[in-house]
């Protein structure tokens, strides 16, 4: 019974902290717990947010997707292009996720089946996201997308943020994939041990590379939501969205050595960055002394991570050795 | 006589619920070379580890050169003379020959590495051991002898006067081996003494003057080389009548399911044939290295086969990959439980269920059914969890391969391949282990077991086969099983 | 292990391709045109494209001259080794971005001396005499949108403030001249919150909408850049109060341009990359021909505000330019 009710206190620990900074917040700021700041926080997470349940999917497998900003600014700006050239919404937003699967599958293929580290696989991705739409842009934003707008911008039944939608919709699916299909066990697997998944008769290559197409979907529906919110096409707007959407996987819960991770603890972490992002700005904390809360905080969050795990290790050694040597 | 220069009086060693070592009793000569032998696990390891101080002992002495000392580390017993030379090599592959030798006893010069000296004086070792070879020249461009003459050699500059080697000739070829004896009776000559562990029936008659034969932790007996024969040494290897503890049934053996032809693969195995029947458990005997996990990996589809013809239930099989033996039945319990079987992190759940396909549809688990089918499998098999949630990283060994064996038995299997089963594992569950196994060879099961421990195949299997060196050497059935026999054809001395 | 080698070579090998391809498809000259390159500091940037290709169009002005244009990728590291480059392939004359022009001047210096004239365009001047240079300085740029706001505020308006990236020159010029036009001038002013927005739409939105939470009255948003004053007015016309706030940005390109037109955006200033080229291909042709007899010009570009009522002839320029589609 100890490990369960130790995961328990381990998952309900993220929304308790969430909970406790809200009530903190609401006594610093009175303008913090209204419904319309609570729903522009969660406007302002939800695209990092989508970019978080890939980069929390392919942690949870073993690898790291560093392109994931990029890719969500190349998909975004190229689907609003087909946007102003077709005038056609659906036509549009399948080029984005086509090219999202492009570009996932592209990487799935280096880092699955050549076995480079995808680290440096999707680090080189970055620009050659950046370069390809740069390429047909020639540097210069994408202005008058019209009706894209609607992909980032107003309310779903008057009342729900369309670009929490997508948010909401996508925390269905991740939960979904990893909860309830064999897919997403086997990215557990893969992460928790690559070896003994292949020894199970997981096929490791062709995992991989699916959750890198995954990943990059992902991506390009961020992409597409993010240049719906800005109403522009704005290719370097995603730079940095890989990085932020580690933090809050990390923060949620997801083990950067893999093997573990929920959508809704991503979900947590994310909610936590961006209510201590509002709160610092609704209280008008200095830029700098911003950066440097925001900075304690991640290691905070990875340094949880780190000790949850050296005593789940501590565990580990104490079984094998009470059969004695070898 | 010469004087001794080594003595072990007494050494035991526990380990938490096992006795590793239990009054064992050496006495090294000074410049001679005393062989030590024993069975898989019988503490020959352990004992090695006690006189280098890599272990304490519980109890009993260590006397070097008539004095009783006490190593807390290797570093210690490296300083009294003692150099050990360990079956995996240690060395620094990208480090060059010179800052092998010289490692953590780098020359100085004012308080940095004096790099021109350590070539110099790396170089002197290396001529007058006619090691033709650049003390720069990296460690992984040599081959494994020269390493390990290096290795030999470096324990002679930094005035070693016991050389302890663990299986020494595992991995060189027969030319080599005469090299590395040339050079050890060059150092005896010289007053060096070697602690020489060995499998190999052969290169004790050559090499070694002195015999120490161990058996269960114990030392059985001691002698001159001159004093055994081959089939004496066997004898008190394996002397000793086998445990009633298996739960052995007969069972009523049908047709032949898995029948393989002619296996090869590079290096590691040749032309093994070897055929398995429903209901019967087959063991597979052999010394470590002898190509037995090879064999059985090649076959699940984890090690690349080269050649060779496999029918499976009468029709042909051709191993691609695990995806594939699995499909085809052929399911495996692998030797390493940690590396290559459980997914730690993971629940037991989760690891019962990895690959079992009748709890999905589409795609997506049936949780309910998943549950179900975890917690009944869990408990036919007895596992002890605090239930089917706990990662299986925190059950003992035990438990971790009945979890393990509850993912294979949710599938159809035509063989059970069982590497090691009990490795790890402390008495009782493996009697758990046993039963189960008997259970599954009566409901049908073919399976073929590796197992490094004699008793367990003599007690268990109806019939086994014996590798030596990469070649099936025998096979015996039931009624012809005798530990002699299997440890003759297992140290390769029968063809 | 075998594989892995062939297939670096492999890559290297297409990499060198892509690099010769590349490198020369644009340098093909005839004997007796001047050479001369164009190192900007990033072509994946609006404003440095822009000015790229208006320089291409000046120069194409001229017979007895060829562009080359080099991408700094926003490198330092990258624009200082294709300074090197340029003047070891003995171009006639190289046409500076400096990405920092404090860390390029005392190379530009050398070079000169050596022989190769060195045009900066864009920035500060740098500390080189012998340097020509076209400039259109940042604080200028501040100062006449400043100017405009002040001209529009209320006495005691209430502002936020958005900043470029922390160090950033541009940013810190066009803060500066805001305080020495505005801030300074007027203490009814009321700043409510100045934030860093790394010149992002994305940030000047999620600043906005926060503040919008905070202060019941914002009159106005000023911003270094034009991307976050339109990503605040983003944010305030989902607020439904955009009508009521003034936006300032500085840059003048396309987006800005549109904003206006649109009635979204009230003011920004432009340094006119037209204009710059122009001037810049002048000066660089009377250095080469020696009509220049001092070997250097500088000129500073008068920087150009934008407001609804000269709004229209910047669309039209852009769009005729392929700037807005």
């Amino acid at each position: 019974m100890k490990s369960k009710s130790k995961i328990n206190i381990q998952k309900y620990s993220l929304i308790l902290i969430l909970i406790a900074m809200m009530v903190v917040c609401s006594f610093l700021s009175s303008n913090f717990f209204t419904a319309k700041n609570l729903t522009n926080i969660l406007k302002q997470v939800s695209i990092v947010t989508i970019c978080a349940f890939a980069q929390g999917m392919i942690i949870i497998c073993g690898e790291i997707d560093l392109s994931i900003g990029y890719l969500a600014g190349m998909a975004g700006s190229y689907a609003c292009i087909v946007y102003v050239a077709t005038e056609n919404l659906v036509i549009a937003f399948l080029v984005g996720i086509l090219l999202g699967a492009l570009v996932g599958a592209i990487n799935g293929l280096f880092v699955a089946y050549f076995k480079l580290p995808s680290f440096i696989v999707t680090l080189a991705m970055q620009t050659v996201c950046f370069g390809a739409i740069c390429l047909y842009t020639g540097g210069q934003n994408i202005y008058k997308i019209g009706n894209f707008k609607i992909f980032g911008q107003g309310e779903v039944f008057g009342i729900i943020p369309v670009t929490v939608t997508f948010m909401l919709i996508m925390l269905v699916i991740t939960h979904i994939i990893l909860k309830y299909t064999k897919f997403g066990r086997y990215l557990y697997a893969i992460g928790g041990n690559s070896e003994a998944a292949n020894a199970a008769g997981i096929q490791v290559c062709k995992i991989k590379w699916t959750a890198f197409i995954v990943s990059g979907i992902f991506a390009a529906i961020a992409g597409m939501v993010m240049m719906g919110r800005l109403n522009a096409g704005i290719p370097s707007e995603g730079t940095g969205y890989e990085t932020d959407a580690i933090t809050a996987t990390v923060i949620g819960g997801t083990s950067f050595s893999g093997g573990a991770g929920t959508a809704f603890g991503t979900l947590l972490g994310s909610l936590i960055i961006g209510v201590l992002n509002n709160i610092m700005n609704l209280m008008g904390i200095d830029s700098y002394l911003q950066m440097i809360i925001k900075g304690a905080i991640i290691i905070f969050a990875v340094l949880i991570d780190v000790l949850s795990k050296t005593q789940k290790i501590k565990v580990k050694i104490m079984a094998p050795a009470e059969g004695g040597q070898k | 006589m010469s004087e001794i220069k080594l003595e072990l009086k007494n050494i035991s060693k526990s380990f938490p619920g096992v006795k590793a070592l239990d009054g064992v009793n050496i006495a090294l000569r000074k410049g001679t070379v005393h062989a030590v032998m024993g069975e898989n696990g019988a503490g020959k390891s352990t004992l090695m580890k006690i006189i280098n101080g890599l272990y304490q002992r519980d109890e009993g002495q260590v006397i070097l050169d008539g004095k009783e000392v006490h190593f807390s580390g290797p570093m210690e017993s490296q300083a009294a003379g003692i150099a050990m030379i360990y079956q995996e090599l240690n060395f620094f592959p990208e480090l060059s020959i010179a800052e092998n030798i010289f490692m953590k006893r780098q020359p100085t010069k004012g308080g940095h590495v004096d790099w021109k000296k350590m070539m110099e004086m790396a170089k002197k070792i290396l001529d007058e051991n006619d090691l033709p070879y650049d003390p720069k020249t990296k460690i992984k461009e040599l081959p494994i002898a020269s390493i390990q003459m290096l290795e030999i050699v470096k324990a002679v500059a930094f005035k070693a006067q016991v050389i302890i080697m663990d299986e020494p000739t595992s991995s060189i070829s027969n030319k080599e081996v005469d090299m590395l004896f040339e050079k050890i009776r060059k150092l005896r000559e010289q007053g060096i003494s070697f602690l020489y562990i060995s499998h190999k029936m052969e290169e004790i008659f050559q090499i070694a003057d002195d015999i120490t034969i161990i058996r269960d932790g114990k030392s059985i007996i001691s002698g001159p080389v001159k004093d055994f024969t081959e089939d004496s040494i066997i004898t008190h290897m394996v002397g000793r009548s086998i445990d009633n503890i298996y739960p052995k049934e007969e069972v009523p053996i049908g047709d032949v399911v898995f029948e393989a032809k002619n296996l090869c693969s590079k290096d590691m195995f040749k032309n093994v044939c070897l055929n398995v029947r429903k209901g019967e458990i087959v063991g597979m005997a052999g010394l470590v290295g002898a190509g037995r996990s090879e064999v059985c990996r090649a076959i699940f589809g984890l090690d690349p086969l080269d050649s060779g013809e496999i029918t499976l239930a009468g029709k042909p099989y051709k191993p691609k990959d695990v995806t594939h033996a699995i499909k085809n039945k052929i399911l495996m319990i692998t030797e390493d439980r940690k590396k290559e079987g459980i997914i730690g992190v993971r629940s037991c759940r989760e690891n019962i269920t990895l690959t079992s396909h009748h709890i999905e549809k589409g795609g997506f688990i049936n949780l309910k059914k998943e549950v179900q089918d975890a917690q009944r499998m869990s408990e036919m098999l007895k596992v002890r969890f605090a239930g089917i949630e706990t990662p299986i990283g925190s059950l003992s060994g035990g438990n971790q391969q009945k979890v393990l064996l509850c993912r294979w038995l949710m599938l159809e299997s035509n063989l059970l391949i069982l590497d090691e089963p009990t490795r790890g594992i402390d008495v009782g569950a493996k009697l758990e282990i046993y039963n189960i196994i008997t259970d599954l060879a009566k409901k049908g099961y073919a399976i073929l077991m590796i197992s490094s421990e004699m008793p367990e195949l003599l007690g268990m299997c109806d019939r086994i086969y014996v590798m030596s060196q990469g070649y099936v050497t025998g096979c015996l059935n039931r009624n012809e099983f005798e530990q002699e026999r299997i440890m003759q054809l297992a140290t390769g001395h029968v063809k | 292990m075998k594989a892995k080698k062939v297939f670096s070579v492999l890559m290297a090998a297409a990499m060198m391709a892509g690099v010769m391809t590349g490198g020369t498809a644009t340098t093909v000259s005839a004997a007796d045109t001047y050479k001369v390159a164009f190192l900007p500091t990033d072509m994946s940037a609006t404003f440095a494209s822009w000015l790229a290709s208006e320089l291409q169009t000046a120069f194409d002005q001229y017979d007895d001259m060829e562009l080359t244009v080099i991408d700094s990728k926003n490198e330092l590291e990258t624009q200082i080794s294709s300074l090197e480059t340029c003047v070891s392939q003995g171009y006639d004359y190289i046409i500076l971005l400096p990405l920092e022009p404090a860390a390029e001047d005392d190379l530009v210096e050398g070079y000169i001396n050596d022989g190769t004239p060195i045009m900066n365009i864009n920035l500060d001047d740098l500390a080189v005499e012998k340097a020509s240079s076209v400039i259109a300085n940042p604080y200028d740029l501040g100062t006449v949108v400043a100017e405009e706001a002040k001209k529009n505020l209320p006495e005691d308006a209430k502002v936020v403030v958005l900043l470029g990236p922390s160090g950033n020159t541009d940013s810190i010029e066009r803060r500066r001249a805001y305080e020495d036009v505005l801030f300074s001038q007027n203490e009814n002013i009321t700043i409510l919150d100045e934030q860093i927005g790394d010149w992002e739409k994305s940030k000047g939105m999620e600043y906005m909408e926060n503040w919008l939470q905070v202060y019941d009255d914002v009159d106005a948003v000023i911003s270094m850049n034009d991307a976050m004053a339109i990503g605040a007015y983003e944010a305030a016309k989902d607020a439904g109060v955009a009508d009521d706030i003034q936006f300032y940005g500085v840059d003048g390109l396309a987006d800005a341009a549109v904003a206006i037109n649109d009635g979204e955006m009230n003011a920004t200033a432009l340094q006119d990359a037209q204009v710059m080229a122009e001037e810049g291909a002048r000066i660089a042709h009377e250095v080469l021909t020696g009509e220049n007899k001092d070997g250097y010009e500088k000129v500073q570009i008068p920087v150009t505000l934008i407001t609804k009522d000269n709004v229209s002839e910047f669309i039209d320029r852009y769009t005729e330019n392929g700037m807005l589609k």
